[in-house]
């Protein structure tokens, strides 16, 4: 299997390349801008299109230095915070059926939570809540504990220090918890 | 070949979209580094100017603050180069934060090296007279006489004369030695 680096070489000669990258990561992204907003498949699909288009014109910008991940993720949260200020709204109302259970993996331990929840009642409690979150500690949860990105990875996503994608993950967690607690 | 990847392909196709040529992207990093370096090469000169007027005026205000007369040592204070500094400083910051790396170090790391580097360039420019030259220069524009409060207290505080006029008199007359 060809690896990410060698695809954008090939992808700057040959388009077909390009759709390999596509595949790869149309399926991660997706849930990523799911996990960000909750928005329907057309939209999503929308917003896949320009990270991709972007990621497209931009190919002879990819710094070797960085994962191709960080790179297209950092594309993906750009574009999708550009979808909220163009359509002026905000991420849609959930129902259970449509969250992902991993969301429970979010909650603190220490997180006083009723017993009688089913687990997708849970999850969709939990994704409101993390979706109410300032968007600085919505974007390192959903990295950090979705997505599971290194402190180093998130830093370059969000262009933001080491040091402070640490701090906004430990504040994110004591906002989420006192979110679920109430 | 996935439904999207097609779908992406054709819209590409059709509006002709390009790869942006690898020039932009290198001319893009070199004009954040230049504009860095001269950020910094400014924020040294200004840095050096600071130095040089607390330095001749050091005198007065030692005098001033045995007399424990404060307002005085106020009006000795360089405020248009701290504010040129701050700026520049400012601009460095932001500068250096859209490097490729720039973004991974805290911003106290970041203030606090532009500083140091600005105060080591400056002593450097102060030891070859650097501040000295400028300050000759800057005193025959109008504009910039009009900001420097006036040194020479016998005239009140309120009056404004040109730094360099009189040197036996000025504070801020680099010394000869």
């Amino acid at each position: 299997m060809k690896s990410e680096k060698q695809l954008v070489e090939l992808s700057l000669k040959d388009d077909k390349h390009f759709a390999e990258l596509v595949e790869r990561y149309e399926a991660k992204l997706s849930r990523y801008i799911f996990h960000l907003s909750s928005l329907d498949s057309a939209s999503t699909e929308d917003i896949l299109q320009e990270v991709f288009i972007k990621v497209y014109e931009n190919l002879n910008g990819y710094d070797t230095s960085f994962s191709f991940s960080s790179w297209i993720y950092r594309i993906t949260h750009n574009e999708v915070i550009s979808f909220f200020r163009k359509k002026k709204a905000r991420p849609q109302a959930i129902s259970p059926d449509d969250v992902d259970e991993d969301y429970i993996t979010l909650i603190p331990d220490d997180t006083d939570i009723p017993k009688e929840l089913k687990r997708k009642e849970l999850a969709a409690k939990v994704k409101k809540a993390v979706l109410e979150l300032p968007e600085k500690y919505r974007d390192v949860l959903v990295l950090r504990y979705l997505e599971d990105k290194s402190y180093q990875e998130i830093s370059d996503i969000l262009k933001i220090s080491i040091n402070n994608a640490s701090v906004l993950v430990n504040r994110a967690k004591e906002k989420l918890k006192s979110k679920l607690t109430i | 070949m996935s439904k999207l990847a097609d779908k992406i392909l054709k819209k590409v196709k059709k509006a002709n979209i390009k790869h942006k040529p690898r020039w932009q992207f290198i001319a893009k990093r070199i004009f954040i580094w230049s504009a860095l370096i001269v950020a910094i090469i400014l924020l040294s000169m200004s840095v050096s100017m600071i130095i040089h007027q607390m330095t001749v005026a050091k005198p007065v205000f030692s005098e001033h603050f045995q007399k424990r007369e404060f307002s005085p040592i106020f009006k000795l204070v360089p405020y248009f180069w701290t504010l040129i500094s701050l700026l520049l400083l400012t601009f460095a910051y932001f500068d250096f934060k859209q490097t490729k790396t720039g973004h991974r170090h805290r911003p106290t790391i970041i203030v606090a090296s532009g500083i140091l580097v600005g105060i080591i360039i400056a002593a450097v420019m102060v030891s070859v007279r650097a501040p000295h030259n400028m300050e000759e220069q800057l005193q025959r524009h109008p504009l910039y006489q009009k900001m420097h409060f006036d040194k020479d207290f016998s005239k009140g505080p309120g009056a404004l004369r040109p730094l360099m006029k009189s040197q036996a008199n000025n504070p801020l007359a680099f010394p000869k030695n």
